[in-house]
């Protein structure tokens, strides 16, 4: 071809170098690849169609045998799987990974939204159809992604059996399989649900504590009276979990450990100490710390403001020394704390009768120019 | 003198040719990196449950900042749209900037708005706030209006960043529509990765001819407008092949001000948006990588490939035009306000390739074309064209455009599938096959005009017609 070319080429009386020729080759090579991409473009489509039509089907028969099962009063599985012939849609299904995946997902999904005998029966197929193997093999895989699905998938179908495996991968270098098998130990660990937490070297990012908290929510046998154990641990980001879930679940046994925490070297920490104080409703103990407030860094310090005014502190002495703080921040805090319980004619008259400072000059001016548009 | 010409025309040959090579090799290059990321984008999305965000009391608070001038004809339409946000703890401040017509009054009718006496730290310099409403509604508890003198986009967004309460600022155009799940998608780099998160970008899309209803995107359908389809394609191409591929290569030089989300502090620490630049989106990303690389800290910039911001793109060639002239002159501000990081190691990718990246193949880039072009026409008048090579060079950029724009079809229909009529896929073809000829002189042109402005020092950012959404059609 590249004779037949060159020869045709060399009719118009030119020389054909070498780089001419790669510039013809790259050409070309350029123009077939585009027409590749867009035929697998028009492929792809008829695909999509194919599957999206296959998983209709597929999710219409599935449903239909799993509302038989859920309200069709059919004693045992056995009984559910002879009388709708169960065996012939798993032989023609659930032999192909394709349809394992899905119908796993299905009855997970599924599951998720009932409770009680529903909820166990839909554990029950995925026991007793052997589906379970497939997501325990999935740990073994060498990607990320099939390790994180499996977990996923025996921790919404309480494969309990599965606890020493998946405790394996609690600690894994990709978060996401950390994170899933977190989740799943909360699920289905009933002993020690934490325990993960007394050997963790990865970070616990602030996504996995959203989701580690939205499986402490689900899971209702969980009995949640302290997180004294974690908030000694030297992990800063277990630490940090355990101060978040103290308050959020109303751990007053760990109040004093938490007020130790306030002085933590870590701003984060010391912050998730506080609020969960204010959870605890801990006014006294967060008014004790007002002492130390020069110890406190700027946004400790903010932070215990915020906390104290939605406890609905008081106590103007306190109010009136942070009205005079260099911090423009503070002195905003403490005016939007006074006007809970002040109105703005008193604020006026205190800020009058204080020593001027830039701060309060700056906050008086801002009241002088709202005055002056509210009348405008 | 024959020879002096000779000799001439080989280097020159040989100088087009290398930086054909060069842009070929580095478009090849960020669509290499592009794929990983977007593999990877959405294996990791599979793990994520947009639920457990929403219901969460762990969830980080985001303000939402629009600024809006002169946009009585939409505004009410618009602001419902981004308090219809799914998003648990958000604020939605719209930040009036000294607008002429009747856009203030309209909210304050619209969501029944009085002054508040909210103090403002004024942490970043802004034009002075007149007032701040909030609704007397409790449903529109999480919304405020800030009522201010006029001072331009990036002031405008200054003073919502000295007013926003949260830990984040997600700053959008008030006539983009975002979708339901915009923030929930943009917050989640924030929310995890090894190193901290300072910024998000996200994928913008064409919104004409699609059908808009109660400010929620209903159908995606192709423009009908050519212009605007060539536009498509130009988006497809910049940002699910550009900047993923620049996101993954952690270059990342630019967000959209059309829809990024940013770490308040970070942004206020590296002095907010600049007032003296029209590509302050531009410019405060980078001032924002610059603060940390310069200070030592790790940080890492997301591209979120999702399409998850709608905004009309100009309809004709005018409006366009200024558009493309303005993103030029903003480019050149950026990099010439940033030269420091011009081939230096210390600001490792982003100085090594990112900035010149930028430099040769977007600044200069119509400027390298209109001298090629000038080129041939000059040994054209001496009778001296090489044919063969020209001819031959041509063929190469256009086989290498078809390539480029058939790939990002291709990306587009694999990842995010969004043009799902079979006809939309042989128009796209269509465009992709005329664009090289119809629209890309224009854009050279515009770039060409954009850089004369500058060096006229025009500052202005140009009139943008909008003829308003597809709305659809009650029955």
């Amino acid at each position: 071809m590249r004779i037949y070319i060159e020869d045709w080429v060399r009719s118009f009386d030119f020389e054909v170098t070498e780089g001419l020729w790669l510039v013809w080759l790259s050409s070309i090579i350029l123009l077939f690849l585009a027409i590749c991409f867009f035929v697998a473009v028009v492929i792809s489509r008829y695909r999509k169609d194919y599957i999206s039509r296959w998983e209709l089907d597929f999710n219409q028969k599935v449903e239909a045998l799993l509302l038989e099962l859920i309200y069709g009063g059919y004693l045992s599985y056995e009984a559910w799987k002879s009388a709708l012939s169960f065996d012939k849609f798993e032989k023609k299904y659930l032999q192909k990974a394709r349809g394992q995946k899905l119908f796993i997902q299905i009855i997970a999904t599924l599951r998720s939204r009932l409770n009680g005998e529903d909820a166990t029966r839909l554990a029950e197929v995925y026991r007793k159809t052997g589906l379970y193997k497939t997501s325990l093999a999935s740990l073994d895989n060498t990607s990320w992604q099939a390790k994180a699905a499996g977990i996923r998938e025996l921790g919404a179908l309480n494969y309990v059996e599965a606890v020493p495996a998946i405790t394996l991968l609690s600690d894994y270098p990709h978060e996401a399989v950390r994170s899933m098998a977190q989740v799943a130990l909360i699920q289905l660990d009933d002993s020690d649900p934490f325990g993960f937490l007394d050997a963790l070297q990865n970070p616990i990012s602030k996504s996995t504590m959203i989701r580690l908290h939205g499986a402490m929510l689900q899971k209702t046998s969980l009995e949640l009276t302290t997180f004294a154990r974690w908030l000694k641990s030297s992990h800063p980001d277990v630490v940090l979990f355990a101060a978040t879930m103290s308050g959020l679940f109303n751990a007053a046994e760990d109040a004093q450990l938490l007020a130790q925490l306030i002085k933590h070297e870590q701003v984060r920490i010391a912050k998730a100490a506080i609020v969960s104080l204010e959870q605890l409703g801990a006014q006294e103990t967060l008014t004790k710390e007002i002492s130390k407030w020069n110890d406190f860094p700027l946004e400790i310090q903010l932070q215990l403001i915020q906390s104290l005014r939605n406890l609905d502190f008081r106590d103007e002495e306190m109010i009136l020394r942070w009205l005079q703080s260099d911090f423009f921040e503070i002195v905003k805090a403490a005016i939007e704390l006074y006007t809970d319980f002040k109105d703005l004619d008193s604020i006026r008259t205190t800020l009058n009768n204080l020593p001027p400072h830039d701060n309060l000059i700056e906050i008086k001016n801002q009241y002088a120019h709202f005055e002056r548009m509210h009348l405008s | 003198m024959k020879d002096i010409l000779n000799h001439f025309t080989w280097f020159f040959d040989g100088a087009i040719l290398f930086y054909v090579i060069l842009i070929i090799a580095s478009y090849l290059l960020l669509a290499y990196y592009s794929a990983k990321a977007l593999i990877e984008y959405l294996r990791v999305s599979k793990f994520i449950n947009p639920h457990e965000l929403m219901a969460s009391p762990l969830s980080p608070s985001v303000s939402l900042i629009a600024p809006a001038y002169n946009e009585a004809n939409t505004i009410v339409e618009n602001v419902r749209s981004l308090l219809a946000i799914q998003y648990p703890h958000l604020e939605v401040i719209v930040v009036n900037d000294g607008s002429k017509d009747e856009t203030l009054q309209l909210l304050i009718d619209a969501y029944a708005l009085v002054p508040s006496n909210e103090l403002v730290h004024y942490q970043i310099k802004a034009k002075e706030i007149k007032t701040i409403y909030k609704s007397t509604k409790p449903v529109y508890e999480n919304l405020r209006v800030i009522d201010k003198a006029n001072g331009g986009k990036a002031d405008a967004l200054n003073c919502g960043l000295n007013v926003a309460s949260s830990e984040y600022i997600a700053c959008i155009d008030v006539d983009c529509v975002l979708a339901q799940d915009a923030i929930i998608k943009m917050i989640q780099p924030f929310l995890s990765g090894s190193s901290p998160c300072i910024a998000t970008g996200g994928v913008i899309r064409i919104a004409n001819s699609c059908i808009i209803e109660d400010g929620r995107l209903i159908d995606v359908i192709l423009p009908d407008n050519f212009l605007a389809r060539f536009q498509v394609l130009e988006y497809i191409r910049a940002f699910l092949m550009g900047r993923m591929g620049w996101s993954k290569a952690d270059g990342l030089l630019l967000i959209s001000g059309a829809f990024g989300i940013f770490n308040k502090e970070i942004a206020i620490k590296a002095g907010g948006y600049d007032h003296n630049t029209v590509g302050e989106d531009m410019e405060l990303i980078v001032r924002m990588r610059r603060y940390m690389i310069e200070r030592n800290q790790k940080y890492r910039v997301e591209f979120i490939p999702d399409p998850l911001c709608w905004t009309e793109a100009p309809s004709t060639y005018k409006v366009l035009g200024r558009q493309r002239n303005r993103w030029m002159r903003g480019t050149i501000e950026t990099l010439l306000q940033h030269k420091v990081m011009f081939f230096n190691p210390k600001y490792k990718v982003l100085g090594m390739l990112s900035y010149p990246y930028w430099l040769f193949f977007e600044w200069l880039a119509p400027i390298i074309e209109i001298v090629g072009l000038l080129y041939f026409l000059i040994l054209l008048l001496l009778g001296q064209p090489n044919y063969i090579f020209s001819l031959s060079l041509f063929a190469l950029v256009y086989a290498f455009a078809m390539f480029m724009s058939t790939l990002a079809i291709l990306f587009d229909e694999l990842t995010f599938h969004q043009y799902k009529r079979k006809r939309d896929i042989f128009k796209l073809l269509l465009v992709a096959l005329i664009e090289p000829f119809i629209h890309h002189p224009m854009v050279v042109r515009w770039g060409i005009q954009g850089n004369i402005d500058f060096l006229k020092g025009k500052k202005s950012w140009g009139d943008m017609t909008r003829t308003g959404f597809t709305k659809k059609e009650k029955k």
